[in-house]
Parts: structure tokens; sequence; C-alpha cells
């Protein structure tokens, strides 16, 4: 094996940020896959995605909304869809979400919460105004 | 006179000979394009992020290939003693923030490698010698 005597950390960042560029496609595909295996057909142009850091408990409350309160009924919604992601609390993960219509042909909001290009929770708007994923970001964004 | 010619002949066969049979030993420094095989055939770099929970990201844009072929073909680099090699990897290969940068001239596959290398965020880079990977022969460390 062969080793550089000098540093090129400006080479790693370079890397890092051209992984990061075709992640985000790859963690889009990934979103899109999930969505059409639970049967959902995803209306044109209708996905929103936010990176964000989730807070630290489901007692949260960020400039007056309960945000802790709006996750912990979202993650029980979601693991009824088999996904938990009540570990995820406190870590960087994206939000997104699609208006979709469902095999019965009526029109949902779905979000998804993703780790890098997995599906780490998934729950269907309960219709409220605004929606979920608006208040979720608009809490949780700097 | 044919004595002398073939003296120059053997001579020249000799540093030929000499020049085809090159070692690779330690301390030895070269460019780091010199172990990056078919430069001009680069169609995909998969760039493996992390040591225990491995993500994978692939790059074929013809741009980006290019821009990375020519940051990295001049870089030195020194073929490290076996002693050297033992103090300095296996601690870092368990790094999560390692990136292990594989370049091929096709799809992925380990018949298309034609490079190596893994860098961490303070920038060291550890160059794999590929024409010794894929020979028959153990690879060079």
């Amino acid at each position: 094996m062969l080793k550089s005597q000098l540093k090129y950390p400006d080479i790693y960042e370079w890397l890092i940020d051209k992984a990061d560029a075709n992640y985000s496609v790859s963690k889009t595909e990934a979103a899109e896959q999930f969505v059409k295996s639970r049967n959902y057909q995803i209306m044109m142009n209708s996905g929103a995605g936010f990176d964000l850091q989730l807070p630290g408990s489901f007692d949260e409350i960020r400039n007056g909304v309960e945000i802790g309160e709006l996750l912990k009924k979202s993650n029980e919604l979601s693991k009824q869809n088999g996904l938990d992601f009540s570990s995820y609390l406190g870590k960087q993960v994206t939000l997104i979400t699609y208006a979709v219509y469902n095999e019965q042909k009526e029109e949902e909001n779905i979000d998804l919460i993703m780790d890098g290009n997995k599906v780490v929770g998934f729950w269907i708007d309960d219709h409220g105004q605004p929606a979920d994923f608006n208040v979720i970001v608009n809490a949780l964004k700097n | 006179m044919k004595k002398l010619q073939f003296l120059m002949i053997l001579l020249v066969l000799m540093v030929f000979i000499a020049g085809c049979t090159e070692t690779k030993t330690e301390g030895q420094t070269t460019e780091f394009g010199n172990l990056i095989l078919n430069q001009e055939g680069i169609k995909t770099i998969e760039v493996i992020k992390g040591a225990t929970e491995q993500s994978s990201v692939t790059i074929s844009d013809s741009t980006n290939i290019s821009e990375l072929i020519s940051k990295i073909k001049q870089i030195p680099v020194s073929r490290l003693s076996k002693s050297e090699d033992e103090s300095f990897m296996p601690e870092r290969i368990q790094d999560d923030s390692v990136l292990n940068i594989i370049v091929y001239s096709d799809n992925i596959s380990f018949a298309s490698i034609e490079g190596e290398f893994f860098i961490w965020p303070d920038g060291y880079i550890y160059a794999v010698d590929v024409d010794s990977m894929k020979s028959n022969q153990r690879t060079i460390a």
C-alpha cells in the first residue's frame, strides 16, 4: 500500500460534497420506491423534502408549538405501519411529503422520515390544517 | 569490432531488462496517477463512506470524474513498509469518516476496477496498488 506524505482535506471535502449531491438523488428515488411499494400513486410535482434535526424528546415545545406531541402522535401512526422512529429523536433526518392517490383513488398526504436513503418513519396526514409537514418544518427550521 | 558491437548490445539488453524488472520496494515514491489504470476510460466512481454503517454513492458524471482524476493524479505517494502499514491502517480503517473510493472503467465489478484509495477528513490518502491486487500475487503492502 502507498500513502501520501502530505494531507489533502480539500479532496475529502470535495468528495463529500459530490457524494451528498448524488445521495440526494438516491434518497428521493428510495422514498418514491417506498411509496409505490405501499400502493400509492404519487401526484405529479407534489413532493417536498426538508433536512432537519428531530427534537430530543416527545415533550419538546418549539416556538410555542408542541412539536414533540405532534411527533409522538405521528410516531404512533408510523408504528402502525411498522416503523418506530423514536430512536431517531435528536438526530439529523430528512422529512419528505407527497400528495398521493390511494388504492381507492382518494387523495392523501403522506409523510416520510428518512435517515439517508432508509425510510424510518411513515404516516398518513390526518388532513388537519396546516399539514403535519408544514408544522414540523416551521417549528424545527433554524 | 564485432566484440565491441556484441558488448554494446549486451549492455543495452541489460539496461532494458533492469528497467523491466524494477521491483516495488518500500519507500518508493510515485505519483498517484501511476496507480490509476486506464485514466481516460473511467466511467464510474464509487464512494463508500464509513466502516461500520456503510453507505455507497456512485458518481458517473464525466466532468466530476475528470476533476477528481486531475486533483489526485500528481499527488506523491510512498510505499509503506510492512510495519508502517500495520501501524497506520488497522485503526484508521475502522473510522466511520473514512471514504473508500473505487474507480471503474465500466459498471461496478471487480474486473473493471482501475484504481482504489482511502481518504480521511485530515486529508491523508492511502492508495491501493490495483495492479498488484488484481494479479495472482499477494497485494503488495
